[in-house]
Parts: structure tokens; sequence; C-alpha cells
């Protein structure tokens, strides 16, 4: 409804439509880059692009699948670019210092980011998408052009490598 | 009466976890999360998953990209209107062709011939065509097994003719071919033109992917024209010279995508 407002160029739908569905994508650029600055810049990028494509969505479709493709490639291209211009840099090297006061949510965000990081990109990609952004399976598998079968696979080797690390790391401990 | 909870497995879990928070669940969640302390952690890792905040300077910046030169846009077509208007003008395309060339190629060839060729070519040009159409919105990709699949029977496009035809040396190989090859590629062209005029209202995400679908379905089209005009029945002719003409447009497709996406 709010994107179709926005089709017909309501600037009050538009903004809400921004308001509420720019959290998710940028909880979800931060899980990735783990860097606010360059997931303020996406998420810029990606509402240029969206402003750009507005036209190809069709309604009664669902505009998260929609929006989210979009973003997606804008996040790819993205790194693309930071990578041709930094040259092979460790995203680590990158990443912000933990904040000082941590309470138990930091914690526990910042133990998944961590633990993220060691995951294959595809099975990243869509634990973000699913733990980070709420999307559903069905959104998943039409964003990344698959089955819900194919994706729900992917989560679950996610899953499987994630309970091992954690385990990894407690017998460290 | 004593209720015993059902003991569930990790894998069960896991189910839960695609759905949402597992705290929430059941009974048997919740006895699972006790008994097992991997699972506790990877749900309460989960937990704190959503937690960051947006900065009011991002939503600032996302809100002026969003309104910037605000007017209303006409929403695409249906996918429904625009595969039906390209086949029309496709079909258009394949009427004018046959009514230049002729259609000798029609009686020269066995019933199962035309049948085998004419139904291998038309699937492929429809499942390409719906993917390429499909490319025009984000988020609408044919899934992957689909698209592995046009890509498995346009190879087969290719490579049919030998079994279909025999093999019999031809005395004007080369210069029959060529002029054969050339009229082939002069309908793709057209036909990549009509697929082109559907695509360019689009947002192609993959100009790569769209540009090979849209080249493929244009040189199937060319083949189809072509097994209809030619009265050549011979294998090695049909594979090079008419399905080469397939891979000749959906390489050129290709590249055409992948300028686009350099251009960008």
């Amino acid at each position: 409804m709010l994107m179709e407002r926005y089709q017909a160029a309501d600037e009050i739908a538009a903004t809400e439509l921004v308001r509420r569905v720019s959290p998710v994508l940028y909880r979800s650029f931060l899980a990735h880059t783990r860097s606010p600055d360059i997931s303020e810049d996406l998420l810029q990028d990606t509402w240029i692009r969206v402003h750009k494509a507005r036209h190809t969505y069709r309604p009664p479709a669902p505009v998260m699948p929609w929006l989210y493709s979009i973003a997606e490639h804008t996040r790819l291209d993205g790194y693309r670019r930071r990578q041709r211009r930094q040259g092979r840099e460790s995203t680590l090297e990158n990443a912000p210092e933990p904040a000082s006061e941590q309470t138990d949510d930091v914690v526990q965000r910042l133990t998944l980011q961590k633990l993220m990081q060691s995951l294959p990109e595809s099975q990243r990609q869509v634990l973000i998408m699913l733990k980070v952004s709420g999307l559903s399976l069905e959104e998943i598998a039409r964003i990344q052009g698959s089955t819900v079968g194919a994706i729900k696979l992917r989560a679950h080797r996610a899953y499987q490598t994630l309970r091992a690390l954690l385990g990894g790391e407690r017998g460290a401990q | 009466m004593s209720e015993r909870i059902r003991a569930m497995s990790c894998d069960e879990f896991d189910a839960l976890l695609d759905l949402g928070n597992p705290f929430d669940q059941s009974d048997e969640a919740r006895q699972h999360l006790q008994e097992c302390p991997r699972c506790r952690e990877l749900a309460a890792a989960f937990g704190g998953g959503r937690g960051e905040s947006l900065p009011a300077s991002a939503l600032a910046k996302a809100q002026t990209a969003a309104l910037r030169d605000l007017t209303p846009v006409r929403p695409l077509s249906s996918p429904f209107v625009a595969a039906s208007g390209t086949l029309v003008a496709l079909a258009c395309v394949i009427l004018a062709s046959l009514l230049l060339y002729g259609s000798h190629g029609w009686a020269a060839r066995l019933p199962w011939q035309r049948a085998s060729s004419y139904l291998g070519a038309g699937s492929v040009l429809v499942l390409s065509l719906a993917a390429a159409l499909r490319e025009r919105v984000p988020g609408s990709s044919l899934p992957a097994p689909w698209r592995y699949a046009v890509a498995a029977l346009a190879t087969l496009v290719w490579t049919g003719p030998f079994m279909l035809y025999q093999f019999q040396p031809e005395t004007r190989f080369w210069p029959h071919g060529a002029a054969c090859c050339c009229n082939g590629l002069l309908v793709g062209v057209v036909s990549g033109m009509v697929i082109w005029l559907a695509l360019r209202r689009g947002y192609l995400l993959s100009p790569l992917r769209t540009g090979w679908f849209a080249g493929v379905a244009a040189g199937c089209l060319a083949f189809i024209v072509q097994e209809t005009y030619c009265p050549v029945v011979e294998s090695g002719h049909s594979a090079l010279w008419h399905g080469g003409v397939v891979a000749i447009l959906g390489t050129a497709g290709l590249l055409m995508g992948w300028r686009a996406l350099r251009s960008e």
C-alpha cells in the first residue's frame, strides 16, 4: 500500500516507507560490513536505486523481496567497489572497536557477528536475512532466486557450523 | 495423569529457528533449550541479532534519496501482458521471415524431425523469454534449477541436429552455410530488438544473465525460421549454421549485458 502511494508520488507514504524499512536494511548492512559508515552509505545508495526502480514494483506482490533484492545488489556492488579501491583487505581490520560498556544484548550481538564471519558467504547471507532482517524463508528464496528447500538447507548447515563453533569457544574458555 | 514432554532433537529445534525466536515456542523447545547448552547459546546469540538502531543521520540521508524529484510513475506492465505482446511481435517476425525466405525446409523434413526440432527450440524460446522478462522486476528471477534447465536445453538445441539428421558431406558446405547463418543472424537480431523493447523499462539487477536469456531466445527463434526455410537436411549443416546462431546470439547477449554492467 505504501509502495503504491510512493509510485503515485505521495511524499508522506514515501517518508513512512523509508522510516519502516531502513532499520531492517541498515541492520543487514551492518551485519555484513560491521562498519556503521559503510552501512549508512549503502543505505543511501539503496534508496537512490529504489527511487530509480520504483516503477518496476508490481502490486500486490510483497514489497520486501523486491526491495531487498535491490539492497543486496547495492551491497555487492559496494563491496566490489571497495575491493577495487583498497585491494584485498580483511574486513576484520576495518571492524570498529566494540563499545566499552557492554550490555548482555550487545555481547550477544557481537558474539553473533563474530561467529557469522566464519560462515561461507552464501550461508551468512541467508542467516542475516533470516535472523537479522527477520525475513521469511519464502521471501529469502525469492530474493536469492532459489527454492525454499535450498534456503532451508543453507540455514541448517549454518546452524550446525555455529553450534560447533559455540561448542569450540566454550571448550577453549 | 502425568504428562511426559517428548524430547526434541537439535534438527527439530533448527526448524523452529527458521520460524523465529525459539524462546517463545512450545514446551518441547523450552525443555530442549534447558538440556542442550549449544542450542541455548545459539538461540541466545540470535536473540540479540535485531538490536541495532538506525542513526538519525542515516535515516535523513535515506529520506533525501527516496524523495528527490518525486514524480508519479507508471508501474511496469504485467508479466502476462509483456509476454503476450512480445510473443505476438515475435510471431510477426517469423511470418515476415518466411515470406522473405520461403518454407522449403518444411517439406524437406520428416514429421518427427519437424516435431522434435520445433518442440526443442520452441520450449527453449518460451523458457528463456520468460526468464528474461522476469529479470525486469527485482526479486522475481527464475529459481536457479529452472535457469540451469534453460542452459541445458539450449545446449540440446545446439547439439540436437546430430540426433535428428544424418551426416552427409555437402559439396557447398561453407558458401551455402555462411549464407544460411547470415539469414539466421538477421532474423535473430530483429528478434533481439523486439525482446529489448520489452525489457527496456525494467530494472535489470543482472544484465549479464538477462542478456544471455534474451540472446538465447532470439537465437531459438532464428533456429525455428532456419529449420523452416532451409532445404538442407544434414546434421553438420544444421548443428553449425542453425544451432551456431543460438550460440552466437547467446554470447552476443552476454557481452551486451557485460557492457551494460561496465557502463554503470
